[in-house]
């Protein structure tokens, strides 16, 4: 399977409208006035997507696809959220979440904005593609969406969707994550599709340009590169401050660039902005909530009585040890070398921040692909969010450097 | 890429809060507030018909559309591109809308906020903040529509707020100082 830029902007555009679609129907249905915040595409192994899920408390319905295309769509809302439609589309279903009407309301709805997701990649690919029905899904510590996609009694649809699981099973998988939001609230609704491995070949077929195609492995190469290298700024970062940490989130995604600021919130955050330059250049933003910040400056100067410029050093210098913990990794695997310039410290809006690194690649690129990762401690001391946006040519040419042998087929 | 908005930006809604993104615009003909987020060397730009009350917001990333990917790809404008990336084609697409909506040329003016300078970037080619409210200045300009107040430049983020009944113009940094256009 081979992805190129192309195909990546067309799963994009299609993924968005897609969504629009779903916002429309979501809005006809239940009156929230839904509009589609962020549409992203991530190379993401399935256990990510389930966490993603445990984490944020999500409700979902999901829905198996077969025909011309192959794999799930996934609808998911914050609890609360599930609640309020509920009242929405079964008035007084609400008293008792639990309850059949309740989840049929959702599932009803599920049905409705996914088939509406679907349609657009029908269209495109102009044959049919047919959808299983509903399946209404609270995640918890002992499901996972293995289980609840396979279905007992099934119909041949569905049975074609418990094969699918097989192959989403392998290993990575291209998950088109879509975030919803109402006008009036940050938080929302998300569509998430998987599909199959044959199925993104299907749509490359039918959309890519012959030219400058990247094996999804080297994709996968990258992401696991990406993983060890949040890995080594995690131990870094433990060494350093003598507290425990761990790797929570490391993520490769590609997205429109306008779309990688709204990543971020309304919210302070301090920390510090690198520019890298090598085989990919680009830039990274090592940032803090306030507390963390904190955390961190004291765990590196235990018991002084420091002043501000001495903590903004120490913060520096932490960015400085996770950018290098997290980069280093990278150029060796690319048998590269990567400079990485002085720190400049930011306590700033959080989206803020990252604008301006998306505007210098906005001026040679539509779409970026961004790598976030999120360093935590077990005890919640302090979480440290790293976001990378590597120059895309650039990147492409780290892409072939990764799997020259590949290329050539 | 299709703008975020473009289907719904003359909000008709009674909506009280209309959230603006990145690289999009939206009009208000209903006193509705709206409100951006997090820019940087983003430009936003507010205009108002004193008279009717019908309001746009533009939050704009570049310069001008000619700034964008086409020119280094060597090729035309790109077709997928966003308008409202661009400080000349937002402000052109925010205008029409705005007119559309019953809005009077003569009676649009102006409040422009953010192009500030946070970073030194050794591959960019620097102060795109400053070139986005030199746009901005130049694009209205020549729509003859007056900037009555700016909070431009600086080396800090700022987040927007337009109270379109009262055509003030919030806008607030990190850590809550607000100042009001």
């Amino acid at each position: 399977m081979n992805l190129d830029i192309q195909s990546l902007r067309t799963f994009s555009d299609l993924a968005h409208s897609g969504a629009e679609e779903a916002a429309g129907s979501l809005t006809a249905l239940t009156g929230f006035d839904a509009r589609v915040a962020v549409t992203k595409i991530e190379m993401a192994t399935r256990s990510d997507v389930e966490r993603e899920f445990r984490e944020g408390d999500l409700v979902t319905v999901h829905i198996g696809f077969s025909g011309a295309i192959a794999g799930h769509t996934i609808l998911a809302f914050d609890r609360e959220r599930a609640v309020e439609l509920v009242d929405a589309l079964v008035p007084g279903a609400s008293d008792n979440p639990e309850s059949d009407l309740a989840t049929s309301g959702l599932k009803e709805l599920g049905n409705i904005m996914l088939g509406g997701f679907i349609d657009g990649w029908a269209d495109f690919l102009g044959d049919g593609i047919d959808i299983t029905t509903p399946t209404y899904v609270e995640l918890d510590a002992d499901r996972s969406l293995e289980d609840v996609v396979t279905p007992e009694g099934s119909s041949d649809v569905e049975a074609e969707a418990a094969e699918i699981e097989t192959e989403l099973d392998t290993g990575h998988v291209l998950a088109f994550r879509n975030h919803l939001e109402t006008i009036n609230e940050e938080a929302g609704f998300y569509i998430y599709m998987l599909p199959t491995h044959d199925s993104v070949d299907t749509i490359v077929d039918a959309a890519g340009d012959s030219g400058d195609t990247i094996p999804v492995e080297t994709f996968t190469s990258f992401s696991e590169m990406i993983t060890e290298g949040a890995g080594q700024a995690s131990e870094d970062l433990t060494a350093m401050t003598g507290i425990d940490t761990t790797v929570d989130v490391s993520r490769l995604s590609f997205v429109p660039v306008e779309g990688v600021p709204m990543e971020l919130t309304d919210e302070a955050r301090r920390g510090v902005v690198l520019e890298f330059t090598g085989t990919p250049s680009g830039y990274i933003a090592i940032l803090f909530d306030h507390d963390s910040a904190e955390s961190v400056a004291d765990a590196l100067m235990p018991g002084m009585d420091s002043d501000p410029a001495m903590r903004q050093s120490a913060i520096q210098e932490i960015g400085n040890i996770v950018t290098s913990g997290f980069l280093d990794g990278w150029a060796n695997t690319l048998e590269t070398t990567i400079e990485i310039s002085p720190p400049t410290h930011v306590d700033d809006i959080a989206s803020a921040i990252v604008d301006p690194l998306v505007t210098e690649l906005a001026r040679t690129q539509d779409y970026a692909f961004l790598i976030d990762s999120a360093i935590v401690t077990p005890d919640e001391t302090f979480t440290c969010d790293i976001y990378a946006l590597p120059d895309e040519r650039e990147l492409r040419a780290a892409f072939d450097q990764l799997a020259p042998e590949q290329q050539a087929n | 890429m299709k703008v975020y908005t473009s289907d719904q930006s003359t909000e008709q809604s009674t909506s009280e809060r209309v959230k603006v993104g990145v690289a999009d615009y939206a009009v208000t003909e209903s006193g509705a507030e709206l409100v951006t987020s997090g820019l940087g060397s983003c430009v936003g730009i507010a205009l108002v018909d004193t008279e009717t009350g019908i309001a746009g917001l533009a939050h704009a990333m570049l310069p001008a559309a000619s700034d964008g990917r086409s020119q280094t790809d060597g090729g035309g404008p790109d077709p997928m591109s966003n308008d409202a990336k661009y400080v000349d084609t937002a402000v052109n697409g925010l205008l029409r809308e705005m007119v559309d909506a019953g809005a009077d040329r003569s009676r649009i003016e102006a409040r422009v906020a953010g192009g500030s300078a946070m970073f030194e970037f050794n591959a960019g080619d620097g102060a795109v903040g400053e070139r986005n409210v030199e746009a901005t200045e130049e694009v209205l300009g020549e729509h003859g529509i007056p900037i009555v107040a700016t909070d431009v430049g600086g080396d800090h983020g700022r987040s927007l707020s337009f109270d379109v009944s009262s055509g003030t113009l919030s806008v607030r940094r990190a850590h809550g100082d607000t100042r009001d256009l």
